[in-house]
């Protein structure tokens, strides 16, 4: 899964800097993709690392 | 519960948590009236119909980065928005009113006169509302 680490700090995601799951977008609820493109929130995860 | 005042309604957008900013906000419960009236009716009868939720608005100015203006802009022209509107901060009963999917059709980016407080007014449409 995912991750995701909140760059807003007024985001009821948790605090700047913390790291979220794309599960607590969704439950929060939001949409992923749009938190991304608003700055909001950036993908952490390293997909590579992941297959490895 | 008596009756009360407004004074900490909340509101969040995308995530991000505007309620020091507003200072009016309208949210409207609709549902599309859908006519089954017939041979015979003496008056018109309808079912309901789609939710055609509509929530106005008006906040304080911000260009902070997350904050009014970033959050609005990028919400503008997308039809995936979410937002949470609160009565009140805090207290029982406190209905939770989530709005998934809503379309932000426009903002008005500046507004105003000389010596005017910076404005944000939008109006968010569509999606589907639920109460917890």
């Amino acid at each position: 899964m995912d991750n995701y680490k909140v760059l807003a700090d007024a985001s009821t995601l948790g605090p700047q800097g913390s790291i979220v799951t794309a599960d607590d977008i969704i439950a929060a609820p939001a949409d992923i993709d749009l938190l991304v493109v608003s700055g909001i929130v950036e993908l952490t995860t390293n997909k590579k690392l992941e297959k490895e | 519960m008596a009756v009360f005042v407004l004074t900490d309604s909340q509101f969040t957008l995308n995530t991000i948590d505007l309620s020091s900013y507003v200072t009016n906000i309208e949210l409207t419960y609709e549902f599309d009236a859908v006519e089954t009236t017939a041979m015979g009716a003496t008056g018109h009868s309808n079912i309901k119909g789609l939710q055609n939720i509509s929530c106005t608005v008006e906040m304080n100015n911000d260009l902070a980065s997350a904050k009014v203006f970033d959050t609005v802009f990028a919400g503008v022209g997308s039809g995936t928005n979410t937002y949470i509107v609160k009565s009140l901060s805090t207290g029982t009963p406190n209905p939770v009113l989530t709005v998934s999917n809503a379309f932000i059709p426009s903002a008005p980016l500046v507004s105003g006169a000389t010596g005017d407080l910076s404005k944000m007014s939008i109006t968010l449409v569509g999606g589907t509302l639920v109460k917890t």
